[in-house]
């Protein structure tokens, strides 16, 4: 179950993930604008 | 007699009836759960509706395994193809009972285009006063796209069928990766995290709607419907305006996040729940899924700042990244308006939007589209291909993947690859084609039809209830064989046609 709860955790941390590299992504577009 | 490894009429129809049947009675019971809100808010027009349409779709599955009698012999390939198809198709006749006796839509045609929608998590919608339906209903609406995710055949393997050769049916649903040797534990572990995710996902957006200032009960509602969709990755919304609705950005972070998760690979889900963490690095799908989910964005960002529509970062991101990972993960959600795609969206974001559309998400998971894996194998086969003629004849190449396992690219991998995709572009060309002969601009023809293809759910205008009967109904068979991957489809249609040829 514990292991359960890490996958868990990692997929969302993950997903959480997708999130920080976007604004990352963003953030050089509008420095190279 | 001699087989010719094709259905033959008569034995082979009663197989895939008997196996519809029991699809559709399970189908069927699963009205109890709307019915039983319907009840419990006292709301007795819904709970008869649900009670009569249940009854219904019950009594046709026991009529259909009464008539075929219990099969004396396991299911084939082809048969778990036809049995596929013709359960989806009832499933969407008999789905649709309620909407109709509802009175929510204009005709029995936009019932069961809402029905196909959900089932085949596409979420495009033509029903009337979505802001004033009620609780029973919105509870089937999203129950249909929850199921549709993980594959209603699944769910009769899970519960209703216990025969050997269930993995052949299994496979008909686009639904080609076994997670434990056992079909129907495989099942059983796509519903163990599908039903998880449903409790920590609804929990995670019901605080989020409640901080924001939701009324306790109404928030326990909509995290739910909101998870279910996400989860799906369908894109219904309970309110009209989908998740405009909420004005809340952390909850449409939190349940975009929960539509990514819910478009990767079961496998992939159950390699991380049982601590295969290497997985994330190596699995050929998931990384092909970041770079194209990434290079995507670069372009629609690019694509925004230079039209100038959104000019902060928490805009930018928050409108142009939450479009653009509704469109990968082929959920719909959309924090816009619809008509504001093509009209603010510029050339090069729109069209970052439409092929993300057509790119969709994984194999085996709730998502339509190409898939991920598919994109990376024909992309890893160009790369050998060019890797050959750089070297010398005399050379041997192998390449090395890993996806659930270790394996070497062949011919037959790339082919089915390249043949779903040519398939999926080929359905999109007609889609598009159609649309532009009723006089709809390229630009929407092509964003409404890779929509379509992609089981996606976005929308740029056409799609609405004034909508040409025949458009409508092009749209029902484009997401059910893009849900269905073709095969399923092609096999049903080519046997009832030989089968009609043989009379």
């Amino acid at each position: 179950m514990r292991a359960w709860i890490a996958g868990m955790a990692a997929e969302l941390g993950l997903a959480a993930g997708f999130i920080a590299i976007a604004f990352a992504i963003a953030a050089v577009a509008i420095l190279l604008r | 007699m001699i087989r010719r490894g094709w259905l033959s009429y008569g034995q082979d129809w009663a197989l895939v009836l008997y196996y519809s049947g029991r699809v559709t009675i399970g189908f069927g019971l699963l009205m109890a759960i709307p019915m039983l809100v319907g009840i419990a808010q006292q709301d007795w027009y819904d709970a008869c509706i649900f009670a009569f349409s249940g009854g219904v779709t019950v009594a046709i599955g026991y009529v259909l395994t009464f008539i075929a009698g219990r099969p004396n012999r396991p299911a084939q390939w082809i048969h778990g193809l036809v049995i596929t198809a013709v359960a989806w198709l009832l499933a969407m006749l008999l789905g649709a009972l309620p909407y109709e006796l509802s009175g929510y839509y204009l005709s029995y045609l936009d019932a069961i285009f809402d029905v196909m929608s959900g089932l085949t998590t596409t979420g495009l919608t033509l029903i009337q006063h979505a802001d004033r339906i009620s609780d029973a209903l919105n509870t089937w609406r999203f129950l249909v796209t929850y199921l549709g995710g993980q594959g209603i055949v699944v769910m009769a393997l899970t519960f209703f069928v216990n025969e050997s050769g269930a993995f052949k049916i299994y496979v008909g649903e686009a639904k080609d990766e076994r997670l434990l040797p056992n079909v129907r534990s495989t099942a059983r572990a796509i519903w163990r995290i599908s039903l998880l995710y449903l409790v920590v996902g609804s929990f995670i957006l019901f605080i989020s709607l409640v901080v924001w200032g939701f009324p306790p009960v109404r928030a326990i509602w909509n995290a739910i419907w909101m998870f279910m969709s996400a989860w799906s990755t369908g894109g219904f919304a309970p309110h009209s305006e989908n998740i405009l609705y909420y004005h809340d950005p952390f909850f449409e972070f939190a349940a975009t996040s929960i539509a990514i998760v819910g478009s990767l690979n079961f496998a992939f889900h159950y390699a991380l729940w049982q601590g295969r963490w290497r997985e994330i690095r190596r699995d050929l799908e998931f990384v092909t899924f970041v770079i194209t989910v990434n290079v995507l964005w670069a372009l629609v960002a690019v694509g925004l700042i230079h039209t100038g529509t959104y000019t902060g970062i928490v805009e930018l991101v928050r409108m142009g990244w939450l479009n653009l990972v509704s469109a990968h993960t082929t959920t719909g959600f959309s924090n816009i308006y619809a008509v504001q795609f093509p009209l603010e969206w510029g050339g090069l974001a729109f069209l970052a939007v439409v092929i993300a559309m057509l790119f969709g998400g994984s194999a085996t998971s709730t998502a339509g589209g190409f898939k991920a894996i598919r994109i990376g194998t024909v992309f890893r086969a160009i790369q050998e291909d060019i890797r050959r003629l750089l070297m010398p004849e005399s050379a041997v190449i192998k390449t090395h993947l890993h996806h659930v396992e270790d394996f070497i690219l062949n011919d037959t991998r790339v082919r089915g690859a390249a043949l779903i995709i040519l398939l999926y572009l080929a359905t999109f060309g007609t889609g598009a084609l159609v649309l532009t002969m009723y006089g709809y601009p390229l630009n929407q023809a092509l964003f409404e039809a890779a929509s379509v293809t992609g089981n996606v759910g976005l929308s740029s205008g056409v799609t609405s209830a004034t909508m040409a009967p025949l458009i409508k109904v092009m749209f029902i068979g484009m997401m059910w064989v893009g849900r269905l991957e073709f095969l399923s489809v092609f096999v049903f249609v080519t046997h009832v046609i030989r089968g009609v040829v043989r009379r």
